[in-house]
């Protein structure tokens, strides 16, 4: 999986590619992203390229955000479209993850000091 | 010495009377007569001369004849050895012609007559001896010569082995670039874009790549253009110009788009590529048949231009199917300024299946080619599956009817469209998660009247069963058969996967089912989008897994 970074001051801003981050593809997900945690600071994974995640999906989203919290570090997620905002819900993640709507709240969620306004939509 | 034509006879006695008598004797025969006394010099004279004949005394005070004799057999073994001897050494001389050193002994006195005979006879023999020596020469040096060209024969054969292995490698660097070829530019990646309709895609190279291509261009949710096409002959060069064609197409769309500010007509696009084309086709001797048909689903309504391509076969809801064919000429063929259109109503339902001749002509030693009758009945008779079971089908049924064998690329497109509801699905699979998609593929296609939250439910229900078994009943291996069968009544929706590995046991189930242990939600999200999920085994090594929901239509149902 090839994953887009960006980055913005001490922010950096990863695109998960779409459409699917599911079974097939979880584990090289967590491989890649695995290798770019450890350095702490802030991390933002848009997730608007995303259609559909699953229970495999949100594990290895879950093990990114163990692991950098691990590190110090703050993950945001951003861009959730409506199908897996429901995934979210039905699981109660969204109260795990700090999600905002796109890249520009989450981008002034990370330099607001960790304040953010969670998207519930 | 100078050699003499005349046959050589050496005499050999210590006695000059002797040598002299013989001398005389043999004056009007045509020899060349060599004399010597004793041994020492006979040797010399053999070794100087090609000598014929010998004749030596046995008895001489430097040596005995048979042993000169002998020392001669080896240095001139042609040379016919004679003793003449007295009686009182005829045993010696018998023992020496039993031991192969002398060939003849006279007695002395000898008669005249009979010693010339004799010595006709040894010169004749001499003669037949040399002669022998010379053919056996000649085969020898034939022979050598035989072992020469041989060899150059086979240095050439295994000169023509290896240029023959270097064509086959070629050849199978060939096949590969032009499966490369295929996959990266023939081939079309814009299906996933179009969400208004089902397809079905078969898309098989031949042994020797050929020219297929297709390509779907999504417009909208239901609109989109679709081009399938072939180009005349095989091999890398064919699949070269099956890009070079599917470039420009797509080239003339935005060429035309860019001028016109409006998206051209499938007409107008296949005429201004053909513009492009046509010289350049015609120069290469080879020509491309192809249909381009623009979809507007919304509209219900399909607009075609066929040049060349085999007819499209448009099969309604209740099986009944009709063939429309195009009346352009394949492109490069003739130079022509305007393509006919043709426009065809579609309804909910309706299967529309573009194919390339290699589907029709497909051929094997008793029945012929496929042909279009079989490919009808078989469109008519699984057509209710729906596209995608459809298109594996025909697939199966042609590489079958071919011995397994294609001769030609076989390209198969079908499309659905949508809004029949009630309908079944079947899809078979292997237990690879890289599949998911389309078994949500397959599961949507029963619920396009649902709202967006139920429709992320029928995926995330049919993903993750099918995870639990690709993950617990076969323990990950990739290779399992899974079956999808799915139907709808009224507004429930049945869902049922079916596979041959470890059936669930309904305590660790449970057991699973342990809150935020990672990668353990996905049986709490099974039964969180569910109205109800059931295990059941048909059969010692067949279980299912049936999974039921209750469809929502309509949008904008709030999803808190």
């Amino acid at each position: 999986m090839q994953l887009t970074v960006d980055r913005i001051g001490q922010v950096a801003l990863v695109t998960i590619p779409g459409p699917n981050l599911d079974a097939g593809n979880a584990e090289s997900f967590k491989l890649v992203t695995e290798s770019m945690m450890g350095q702490g600071g802030h991390i933002v994974l848009d997730m608007s390229e995303l259609e559909f995640v699953d229970s495999s999906g949100l594990g290895a989203l879950l093990s990114c955000l163990r692991r950098f919290s691990h590190f110090g570090g703050e993950l945001r997620l951003c861009g959730l479209t409506k199908p897996v905002r429901v995934l979210f819900e039905l699981v109660r993640m969204h109260r795990v993850f700090e999600i905002c709507n796109d890249r520009a709240e989450a981008l002034r969620a990370c330099q607001g000091g960790g304040e953010s306004a969670t998207a519930a939509a | 010495m100078a050699e003499t034509l005349r046959p050589a006879v050496l005499l050999v006695d210590d006695e000059p009377a002797i040598l002299r008598a013989l001398q005389r004797l043999l004056r009007r025969e045509d020899y060349e007569i060599l004399t010597a006394e004793d041994p020492r010099t006979a040797l010399q004279l053999v070794a100087a001369h090609e000598v014929a004949v010998v004749i030596s005394d046995q008895r001489m005070p430097a040596g005995t004849g048979t042993d000169l004799l002998a020392q001669v057999g080896l240095v001139s073994p042609n040379t016919v050895r004679m003793v003449l001897t007295g009686n009182t050494d005829v045993e010696t001389a018998v023992e020496a012609v039993n031991r192969g050193a002398v060939h003849r002994y006279l007695l002395k006195p000898w008669v005249d007559d009979e010693l010339r005979l004799t010595l006709r006879e040894g010169v004749a023999s001499w003669q037949l001896r040399r002669r022998n020596a010379e053919l056996q020469d000649l085969t020898r040096a034939q022979n050598e010569q035989l072992r020469a060209l041989n060899t150059r024969l086979e240095d050439r054969l295994e000169a023509l082995r290896r240029a023959e292995s270097e064509v086959q490698q070629s050849r199978a660097r060939e096949v590969v670039l032009g499966r490369q070829i295929q996959e990266s530019l023939l081939l079309g990646q814009g299906v996933d874009a179009v969400s208004g309709a089902c397809f079905g895609i078969v898309s098989e190279g031949a042994q020797v790549i050929a020219g297929d291509f297709y390509e779907v261009l999504a417009r909208t949710e239901t609109g989109f253009d679709l081009v399938i096409g072939d180009v005349m002959g095989k091999g890398v060069g064919a699949a070269l110009l099956g890009a070079a064609t599917k470039t420009q197409l797509l080239s003339s769309i935005n060429d035309l788009l860019t001028r016109n500010g409006t998206l051209p007509s499938p007409a107008r696009i296949v005429a201004h590529a053909s513009r492009r084309l046509s010289r350049r086709l015609s120069e290469l001797e080879s020509f491309v048949t192809l249909c381009y048909a623009r979809f507007d689903l919304a509209a219900g309504v399909v607009s075609l231009v066929s040049c060349g391509h085999p007819p499209v076969i448009v099969r309604g809801s209740d099986g009944s199917c009709q063939l429309v064919e195009g009346a352009n000429a394949p492109v490069g063929v003739v130079e022509s300024e305007t393509f006919e259109e043709v426009r065809i109503a579609l309804q909910p339902g309706d299967l529309l299946c573009l194919y390339s001749d290699g589907l029709t002509e497909a051929r094997n030693g008793t029945d012929g080619m496929f042909g279009q009758e079989r490919l009808l009945a078989a469109i008519r008779q699984h057509g209710e599956a729906g596209a995608e079971a459809l298109a594996l089908q025909l697939r199966e049924e042609v590489i079958a009817h071919g011995g397994q064998r294609l001769e030609d690329d076989l390209t198969c497109i079908v499309v659905e469209v949508p809004g029949a509801p009630g309908r079944q699905i079947e899809l078979q699979l292997v237990s690879d998660p890289r599949r998911l998609p389309d078994l949500r593929h397959a599961a949507q296609r029963l619920c396009p009247d649902a709202d967006t939250v139920t429709r992320a439910h029928v995926d995330l229900a049919v993903t993750e069963a099918a995870t639990n078994i690709m993950r617990h009943a076969y323990g990950g291996r990739i290779d399992q058969p899974l079956r999808l069968n799915g139907w709808r009544d009224g507004d429930t929706l049945f869902l049922e996967l079916h596979h041959e590995g470890q059936p669930f046991d309904r305590d660790a189930q449970r057991e699973a089912r342990l809150p935020l242990a990672e990668g353990g939600y996905g049986l709490e999200i099974l039964a969180g989008v569910t109205d109800a999920v059931e295990y059941r085994s048909i059969h010692p090594r067949a279980h299912v897994v049936r999974v039921t929901k209750h469809i929502n239509s309509g949008e904008n149902t709030p999803c808190n």
